[in-house]
């Protein structure tokens, strides 16, 4: 493999790796993989309980 | 100092439009009512020690409903240092009911006068410092949708915060009911506090049971209350909970008749009613919903949406990003397996979902028009009396008014249903109203077959309709569903204008959210979709292939490929992207941008994804395999939202192997009799399983109910025996 195709290569890696993170990350939180806009949805506390 | 204020009042009185005014947020606003179901919080804009909480809209704070469970339960518990009690100016009747039982919980209040304009406009006259007199609390106008005086509202909300007193109560109850609250009140002071005292007591009178038991009385001290509660009913004829409601809605029309002058008489009608009279009409609502929705799926997914999604696929996706992204590529000496990967496998994926962005935004814009029009309300209206002869309740058409965005939120508002057996059915039926991401499946075919006819989409938003009026008569004859349908009260709101700040938000974050997940799931999909079927086993062993007909893709869906062969797409690849679409609907897509796209049969044609599909489906099998996929199970994400909604393993196999099977018998009798007419299946035993799923749906639909009723009148007359 030459260097373009390595670094291209570590890039889409990255991307993908960024990819899996967030949504282990959304999952922590709560998160039902619901590709909806959560954040404004009128039933978002229903899904994700707000902590004070 | 750190201060809490409570946002409370009517359904779609303007709360959360001053929320969002007063916080800054974004939160989805809604011209229907129920927008909001759970409470929201979000800072003061200025300032930040101050908590301003949406709470859901509710009529009063008796637990009934879900939305009074939680706005009561705050505002008892939680208690918010003040609460600012928004009513809605042009029914300020129905909203002071509210107001006199916000006053007794003993908490700071500002009542807040909405769409003051609106009352001006009309030449109605609200004496705002002589309501406040009467109702012991300050009284202000404003206008929500505007953004007037809003920020004057919460100035004066953080005042009396501070202060930390609340207002006299006013003298709502008189006579017998005032004599037998102050008994009650005297035994339980030491209970209640004293600012909470008076609710309390009020509704220890109407015998509320969780009133009750929040102070803990014993049963010595609940006889003594009922004593004073009965003689009170005695000398008044009429039970506890009507005298309260009676004796308050007595003391509001006291409250308006002096301070609220009227222009138009009594009995005219507005516009909104004018409106109405036809909209709503017996007769002609229907059709005028059938051309609303044609209109909207005209705009959206016809000629003006296509020509859009035309040129974002073949220009801006095919030529610029694929096209450009190889080239680049190529040129730094990126290995060709990986510019393969990118350009044909993640380009071509996304690219193929990202194409109907387009016409995705045209139909969220022009769906946010007519929601913040009012129309959508009056839909749920007009499909109640549809809906309610054939056992659904037109409270379920709020949940698929909203899986019309994401099935995931749909499912979840069902929780508004309380009644059981119809919360359960509408979680099973929801997910037939075609959701954002199955749109890109509906203009793929549309336009690679169909010649971008916008008749495909209102055929499929249609047939979603029709599959849930189907399967409510079904489910219904069913001892799990049988009962009568639970009331649906649901108040019109006013038409008015669309707010272009409210549209435009709507149609974004649904249109972002799409985007988004297409840079996610779908991305990630297509790296996965382009390795599995570039590899497999080939003569000298496992490895990259040159056919993907030979790929480890093709081998797992053409072992599943068969089920499929009596629905008119027996192929791997159909079979490979209803799989996929199971991750996320526009995964089917996705699907076909990778397999046709490096399958070579978009390149030969040189036209694109649109030419290979048409190359590979019939416009029946093609109209078949979307109407699988629009009814059979919805995404993971939507199975999961059933799962947790049914709180029940069976409960959630049983509603995804109930669409399933439905939308396999649809497909079935759609390809087979369809097929049968235009000659593309000959008369087989496709046709005679066709029939046979044909004849027992109508046997289905036809048959006795079978009700609970029923059931126990066989139990007794067998115990009888």
């Amino acid at each position: 493999m030459n260097l373009p195709t390595c670094l291209v290569l570590l890039a889409l890696l990255a991307a993908l790796g960024a990819i899996a993170a967030s949504g282990v990350r959304a999952r922590k939180k709560g998160g039902g993989g619901c590709g909806c806009g959560c954040a404004n949805c009128p039933g978002a506390p229903l899904c994700h309980p707000q902590k004070r | 100092m750190s201060l809490t204020i409570a946002l409370a009042g009517n359904p779609n009185c303007g709360k959360t439009t001053l929320f969002n005014d007063l916080t800054g947020s974004a939160q989805y606003v809604g011209n229907w009512p129920g927008v909001t179901v759970e409470k929201k919080e979000g800072r003061l804009r200025g300032h930040k020690e101050v908590l301003i909480q949406d709470l859901p809209g509710i009529y009063s704070l008796s637990p009934y409903t879900l939305e009074e469970v939680v706005a009561r339960g705050y505002l008892v518990r939680q208690r918010p240092d003040a609460i600012i009690n928004i009513l809605d100016g042009t029914n300020i009747e129905r909203s002071l009911y509210l107001t006199t039982q916000l006053i007794e919980l003993g908490i700071p209040v500002v009542v807040a006068v909405n769409m003051i304009d609106l009352v001006r406009k009309n030449g109605d006259v609200i004496d705002l410092a002589k309501l406040g007199q009467e109702l012991g609390c300050t009284v202000l106008g404003m206008s929500a949708l505007k953004g007037e005086g809003g920020m004057a509202v919460a100035e004066e909300a953080i005042r009396q915060a501070a202060a930390g007193k609340a207002g006299e109560h006013p003298h709502v109850f008189t006579g017998s009911a005032e004599h037998a609250l102050a008994h009650i009140e005297e035994p339980v002071s030491d209970k209640a506090g004293p600012g909470s005292l008076r609710w309390y007591a009020i509704k220890l009178f109407e015998r509320d049971e969780k009133a009750a038991a929040e102070l803990g009385l014993d049963a010595a001290l609940a006889a003594h209350l009922e004593q004073h509660i009965q003689d009170c009913e005695k000398e008044l004829e009429d039970d506890a909970e009507s005298i309260i409601t009676n004796q308050r809605y007595a003391y509001i029309s006291r409250v308006v008749e002096r301070c609220v002058r009227k222009k138009a008489p009594q009995y005219s009608l507005s516009a909104s009613d004018k409106i109405d009279r036809i909209v709503t009409n017996r007769i002609a609502a229907l059709p005028i919903f059938v051309a609303v929705m044609f209109l909207v799926y005209w705009v959206s997914m016809g000629p003006f949406g296509s020509f859009l999604t035309d040129w974002t696929n073949d220009v801006l996706g095919g030529e610029w990003l694929q096209g450009g992204t190889a080239a680049l590529l190529e040129g730094w000496g990126v290995a060709d397996w990986l510019v393969g990967l990118i350009a044909d496998g993640i380009m071509a994926g996304v690219g193929a979902v990202l194409g109907f962005v387009p016409q995705m935004l045209v139909l969220f814009l022009m769906l946010s028009v007519l929601e913040d029009l009012g129309y959508m309300a009056r839909i749920a209206f007009i499909l109640d009396r549809i809906f309610r002869r054939f056992g659904l309740s037109g409270k379920s058409f709020i949940p698929m008014l909203i899986g019309s965005g994401c099935g995931v939120p749909g499912v979840m508002a069902s929780r508004t249903i309380e009644n059981d057996r119809d919360r359960k059915m509408t979680i099973m039926t929801t997910c037939f109203i075609p959701c954002g991401a199955k749109m890109p499946i509906i203009g793929l075919f549309a336009g690679a077959l169909f010649g971008g006819s916008s008749l495909v989409a209102l055929s499929a938003y249609f047939a979603g309709v029709a599959a849930i009026v189907l399967s409510g008569i079904l489910l219904k004859k069913c001892r799990a569903f049988a009962g009568e349908v639970a009331p649906f009260v649901m108040e019109l709101p006013a038409y008015h204008l669309p707010s272009g700040k409210n549209v435009l938000h709507a149609t974004w974050e649904r249109g972002w959210s799409f985007i988004k997940r297409a840079g996610t799931v779908i991305l990630a999909s297509s790296v996965i979709l382009w390795f599995l079927q570039g590899f497999g086993f080939g003569e000298a062993g496992f490895g990259m292939v040159e056919d993907n007909n030979s790929s480890l893709l093709a081998s797992v869906g053409g072992a599943v490929a068969f089920l499929f062969a009596p629905l008119g797409f027996g192929d791997w690849q159909s079979a490979v992207a209803t799989v996929t679409g199971l991750i996320a609907k526009e995964n089917v897509v996705n699907t076909f941008g990778v397999l046709f796209h490096v399958g070579g049969e978009a390149a030969e044609d040189d036209a694109g994804l649109w030419a290979a599909v048409a190359l590979h489906y019939t416009q029946l099998s093609a109209y078949s395999f979307m109407l699988f996929n629009l009814l059979c199970a919805p995404c993971f994400a939507a199975m999961g939202a059933i799962r947790r909604e049914m709180n029940n393993g069976r409960w959630t196999a049983a509603a995804i192997g109930y669409m399933c099977a439905f939308a396999y018998g649809a497909s079935l009798a759609v390809y087979q009799l369809g097929g049968l007419v235009t000659g593309e299946c000959g008369f087989g035993p496709g046709t005679l399983a066709a029939l046979a799923v044909l004849a027992g749906f109508v046997w289905l639909l036809v048959r006795p109910a079978q009700t609970g009723a029923v059931r126990s009148q066989g139990r007794l007359a067998a115990a009888a025996q």
